[in-house]
């Protein structure tokens, strides 16, 4: 039950049920007629099917492997680690502006990468000028401005 | 004549300061993400695609368009040097490319990947030019039926191609389908899984989801290795293949281009199968096929030019149907849209500027290839050396910023990250990105003709089998779909056949 695939074909199944319910509400009309549900509720239809039979490849064979085995002897640590600060990023940027939230962004994953600060922090510093340079100035991409107009 | 006075028309477009501009900042970064493993051609033309909304539509496609083939030139010289692909067209090059490196020719690798690459890449766009025409004509034929079945042929090749699980490469094309219905119905304007999010009303955005999943979810997985590189330490001296290697070369050339040409005008094709196919032909051909694997030059310009005259052959049904046949032309087909022109039949006759202007780019590009080629190899070389621990936060960084700029929106910000970890997690649990994609692109394409169709044949499905073009090409779907299942059938029944002697013994 721990298998990869098992999990997964759950995963899918439930995203299925989910589109199924929500095809129902929005419509799905008849085939001389459809509604906006159409292809939702057969896209759907086709997607638990192929889901069971992941999950029942998965119980019956013994296919996939086990979960722990995908994350074993590999640094998913530092994975974890720059989701979070991706994340972080997105959540600052509208309040920070690009300027400061690039700069501690990069920091950030320099250090991850095991730079040392004062080269991270000059890399980072670098990067931050000629990135605004060619994105705000040469490009004319708008980017979002901090508390001090940048 | 008709054709040469068009191109000739063309090329006034293409050789436009700007646009030359725009080839030669597309092939130049092409080559770059060819060279670099990791970010692929799709990535890349992801990260890119909101700067060129500040374009014209024909320079935002010339650029696109440079950084597409350009990569397949830039992927050889990873292969060669470090035997690590730097995009997935050029694995197959690893084979002799870089066992010919190891024996101090990394020169002649390099000169025939490039030459092979310009001879095949010029062929296939005459190709282009020739067919583009009455393909265009032919396809003015078409209607919801024979669309609708057209793509579906075009989804039954992705799944049939995938390297893993053709049940989930299936699953993926249908979560594409679903993801692209989010948004406002086309025809009721009813909203479709928005959750009440405006943002989501316009849809989800290719962009945000490409570079999710193959640029973020590519990096995400790198950061879990680590691998070093180990560049061959040779001189690269004398770039020019001696005559003795064309000799040898001359019909893997040839039939490279003629593989890679008629396999990218196939949906699901395209310049990795093309490449991959090539490689086996030759071998097959070869009166010493034992040499293959150990630095054969015809290893190396079967696929080179079989991936590049695929890569031009490609943009054929791009163009001339609006079906594009892989996932980095599924891209550009985006960016057309976001531009406000549709591909496809009427292209040619609604927009010749932006049709000739981009095959005659193609031709001033695939010149600017071998020229950047040859000479800055030094350079490509300097760049694989800059550690990973530098570049994956710039690619992240370029994905950050491409991602906001296409609607100064947080939230196409937020999708792209969902994605980045939907395609990490792709990875771990053994599914595509690029069947999800295929499917995301066609899906809008998929949903109004299907509805079309079923309402002017007043919900019978008979009429896809009684037009002639949706006949055949369902046809060729099914014939698809059948001769991928029954090798698998038959394994069931010889299993079951031995496990019944074994009982009666």
């Amino acid at each position: 039950m721990n298998r990869h695939d098992f999990v997964s074909g759950l995963f899918w199944l439930a995203i299925a049920i989910f589109v199924f319910a929500k095809a129902l509400e929005l419509g799905v009309g008849a085939f001389s007629n459809p509604a906006a549900g159409f292809v939702l509720f057969w896209s759907s239809i086709f997607l638990g099917v192929l889901s069971i039979i992941v999950i029942a490849k998965s119980v019956v064979k013994g296919q996939g492997k086990h979960l722990v085995e995908l994350w074993t002897g590999i640094q998913w640590g530092n994975v974890l680690i720059a989701v979070i600060i991706l994340i972080l990023y997105s959540l600052v940027l509208p309040r920070l502006g690009f300027v400061f939230t690039v700069f501690g962004f990069l920091l950030a994953l320099f250090m991850l990468g095991g730079i040392r600060l004062w080269v991270a922090a000059t890399s980072a510093i670098i990067t931050v000028a000629a990135s605004y340079l060619l994105f705000h100035t040469a490009l004319q991409v708008q980017l979002p401005r901090g508390p001090f107009g940048w | 004549m008709e054709t040469l006075q068009s191109l000739w028309y063309g090329f006034s477009i293409a050789l436009q300061p700007e646009n030359l501009f725009f080839c030669f900042v597309g092939s130049v970064l092409g080559t770059l993400v060819g060279v670099l493993p990791g970010i692929g051609p799709v990535g890349a033309i992801a990260i890119l695609l909101p700067i060129t909304f500040k374009l014209s539509t024909t320079g935002a496609i010339i650029m696109l368009a440079g950084l597409y083939y350009g990569a397949m030139y830039g992927g050889s010289t990873t292969s060669i040097l470090v035997n690590i692909p730097g995009e997935a067209a050029a694995v197959v090059t690893c084979m002799d490319g870089y066992q010919m490196a190891l024996k101090g020719r990394a020169g002649p690798a390099l000169g025939m990947a490039a030459f092979g690459s310009f001879i095949a890449g010029t062929l296939g766009i005459v190709g282009l030019m020739l067919f583009a025409r009455p393909l265009s004509q032919f396809a003015l034929k078409f209607g919801p039926h024979e669309y609708f079945s057209l793509i579906i042929l075009g989804l039954t090749f992705v799944t049939y191609l995938s390297h893993g699980s053709m049940v989930k490469a299936v699953m993926m094309c249908f979560f594409g389908l679903m993801l692209s219905n989010v948004g406002l119905d086309p025809i009721t304007s009813s909203p479709r899984i928005t959750f009440g999010i405006l943002e989501l009303f316009d849809g989800i955005g290719i962009a945000p989801v490409a570079m999710g999943l193959f640029g973020v979810g590519e990096v995400l997985v790198n950061l879990e290795k680590t691998i070093s590189t180990q560049i061959v330490k040779t001189k690269i001296r004398n770039l020019f293949p001696s005559k003795l290697d064309w000799f040898q070369s001359r019909w893997a050339l040839v039939r490279g281009t003629l593989i890679g040409f008629f396999l990218g005008i196939l949906p699901g094709g395209g310049p990795v199968l093309a490449s991959f196919l090539s490689y086996g032909v030759e071998k097959r051909f070869s009166k010493e096929p034992e040499k293959f694997g150990t630095g054969a030059i015809e290893g190396v310009a079967a696929p080179e030019s079989a991936n590049n005259a695929a890569a031009s052959s490609s943009f054929i049904p791009l163009l001339t149907l609006g079906i594009p046949p892989n996932v980095s032309l599924s891209i550009l087909f985006g960016a057309f849209l976001i531009h406000g022109i549709t591909p496809g039949p009427f292209l040619l006759k609604d927009h010749p500027d932006v049709f000739w202007g981009v095959l005659s780019s193609m031709y001033v590009g695939n010149v600017m290839l071998l020229v950047l080629n040859l000479p800055l190899i030094p350079m490509w070389v300097q760049v694989l050396k800059v550690p990973d621990r530098f570049l994956y936060p710039l690619i992240l960084l370029f994905c950050l910023i491409g991602a906001y700029s296409m609607n100064n929106s947080v939230f196409d910000v937020y999708i792209m990250i969902i994605f980045g970890i939907i395609g990490y997690l792709f990875r771990k649990f053994q599914y595509e990105g690029a069947p999800l994609v295929l499917a995301f692109v066609l899906g809008p394409l998929l949903d109004l003709n299907l509805r079309q169709a079923l309402l002017v044949s007043e919900g019978s499905f008979l009429d896809f089998f009684t037009r002639p073009i949706s006949a055949v090409t369902l046809g060729l779907a099914l014939l698809l779909l059948l001769t991928s299942v029954f090798p698998f059938v038959m394994k069931r029944v010889q299993k079951y056949r031995e496990a019944t002697e074994d009982e009666q013994v």
